[in-house]
Order: C-alpha cells, then sequence, then structure tokens
C-alpha cells in the first residue's frame, strides 16, 4: 500500500507488474492529491499484477492528469500479461490523455466507484482481442465526459466476451459506443444513467449520436 | 438499458437522433428523453439493418419526436 499525502509531477511511467504483488495507491479525495504525468507517450500507470483472487487493491482518492487529449499517452492501464482480477477504484479522476482508461488482458470483477474519466481522446476502452477479460466490470457513478470534438467513440466497449455494466454512470459529451464493427460484439447494460450534450453551443457538439451499437450476431443489448 | 435519460441541451439545430443501432439487440425499460421545443428530434433511435429493440415504457417527457421514436 502506498499512501500519497500530496500531488506532484513524474514523467517515467509507474508499472506495478509483478504477478502476486498487488498495489493499492491511496490519496486525498477532491484532487487534493493530484498526479501529473509529464511524458511525452507511454503508460503513466500500469496495474497488471494477476489473477489470484485478490480483491480491492488499486485505487482511491487519486486524481491523475496527462498531458492532453491528442497526445500518445495512456492514463491507467489495468490487466495485461498477468492480469487485474479484482481491481477496485474509487474517488478518482483520471483526465487529459490520449487514451485515459484502458483494460488489458485477463481481467475480471473490475469494479469503479464514483469517479470521473474526462478530456480523453479516448476516455475508457475496452479493446476486442483480449485473453480472458471482460466478466462483470462494473462502472458506479462514474462520469465519462469532455471528449474532444467529434465526442465518438468515447466510451468504447469493442466486445469479445466483454459484459460490462454502468449503473448511475453520466456520459456527457462522450459517446457510448458497442462493437468492433463486425470484428466483436458484447453485452452492455446500461442503468439509471444520464446522457447530456451540456457543451452543445462549441463546434460540432451536436452531431454525435449518444449511444451506437454496430452491427454484429453477439452485440445483445445496450 | 433502464431507467435512463437522454437530455437534449442544444435550443435549436440539435441531433436528429439519440441512438444508432447498426445492428444487435436492445432491451430499453423506463427511458426518458428531453430537447427543446425548437430542437425536435427525427426518432429517438434509429434502426439499421437487422437491429432489434424491445421497449417498456419508453417516455419522450418533451413531446418532440417529428418520427417514430424507433425508426427505421
Amino acid at each position: 500500500m502506498i499512501v500519497l499525502r500530496e500531488g506532484g509531477s513524474f514523467s517515467t511511467p509507474i508499472s506495478f507488474a509483478q504477478n502476486g504483488k498487488p498495489a493499492l495507491l491511496i490519496g486525498v479525495p477532491g484532487d487534493v492529491v493530484t498526479l501529473t504525468y509529464t511524458g511525452a507517450d507511454g503508460t503513466a500507470i500500469t496495474f497488471d499484477s494477476g489473477t489470484g483472487h485478490r480483491m480491492g487493491y488499486g485505487l482511491r482518492d487519486v486524481a491523475l492528469t496527462g498531458p492532453g487529449s491528442a497526445s500518445n499517452t495512456t492514463g491507467i492501464v489495468f490487466g495485461g500479461a498477468n492480469g487485474a482480477e479484482g481491481i477496485a477504484f474509487s474517488d478518482f479522476k483520471i483526465q487529459s490523455f490520449g487514451t485515459n482508461l484502458r483494460m488489458g488482458s485477463h481481467t475480471w470483477l473490475a469494479q469503479f466507484e464514483h469517479g470521473m474519466v474526462r478530456d480523453g481522446g479516448v476516455n475508457l476502452l475496452l479493446p476486442s482481442g483480449l485473453v480472458e477479460a471482460g466478466e462483470q466490470i462494473a462502472f458506479n457513478h462514474v462520469t465519462f465526459a469532455d471528449a474532444p470534438s467529434p465526442h465518438k467513440n468515447s466510451v468504447w466497449v469493442q466486445g469479445g466476451g466483454q459484459e460490462v455494466v454502468f449503473t448511475d454512470c453520466s456520459f456527457d459529451q462522450a459517446q457510448l459506443r458497442v462493437g468492433n464493427g463486425s470484428t466483436s460484439g458484447a453485452q452492455v447494460v446500461v442503468k439509471g444513467t444520464h446522457f447530456e450534450n451540456p457543451d452543445y453551443a462549441a463546434p460540432s457538439a451536436v452531431a454525435y449520436d449518444y449511444v451506437v451499437v454496430d452491427d454484429h450476431p453477439v452485440t445483445s443489448s445496450a | 438499458m433502464t431507467d435512463s435519460y437522454f437530455l437534449q441541451d442544444a435550443p435549436a439545430g440539435g441531433p436528429s437522433r439519440f441512438l444508432l443501432l447498426n445492428g444487435g439487440s436492445v432491451v430499453i425499460c423506463g427511458v426518458g428523453m428531453y430537447t427543446p421545443a425548437g430542437s425536435p428530434v427525427k426518432n429517438f433511435a434509429l434502426l439499421m439493418n437487422s437491429a432489434k429493440v424491445d421497449s417498456y415504457g419508453f417516455n419522450d417527457l418533451s413531446g418532440n419526436i417529428t418520427g417514430a421514436a424507433f425508426g427505421h
């Protein structure tokens, strides 16, 4: 467990990728502890510590800021060669990366609670082609917002054995897309969730569909 | 998709729809929407190809859809 009492900047990616050694970062909520990634590319933080039925590690009470939505950066990757079974984020914010939050392989039972994911070129990417990833990927009271124009593919559940649940979430200027063309589909559940275009006056801010489902035989619910 | 809300803020010149379903199957239950009087939508959702919708309790709170709620 790493307790962060104050924020700071870093340019070297941080990786918790030792199998069987999960890490928990704890800060202070409300942007009091903000970590700013200044690298030009790469992934700011990677959680890839395995699938040993360990629950609850991850990130709490931390804001993570990147160099911009047009940059070739990723904020956080959860999963990978080792995996991220049981990872949990709470009271978090991730913003201003090329991709803010991305899932990797060997990931299931992941919980994201009371957070904000905003101003990312892609705010959330659950890519197709992963290995053993996608069971119970749950977002509770998480806001996805402020995707750059044209606001498309902002929360992208590409699918392929993925089941994703959005409960009491908000999508503000951020499109939810389910599927990856003819490659894959997913089951997505949306409950108690709000969709809005509050920045409608900005250029091209109304020319996007709030939800898009691709044409694939297994795309079953959105 | 259950108990969710689609709010369109542009007072004029807003989008023509909220959902674009190029395929797949969508169950909609207890979903509401609102768009201002000067910015009607043509459909709540546009269904393409073999997309399917089962809708229960859809509620247009603005009464401002010019076409079918679920258009083809």
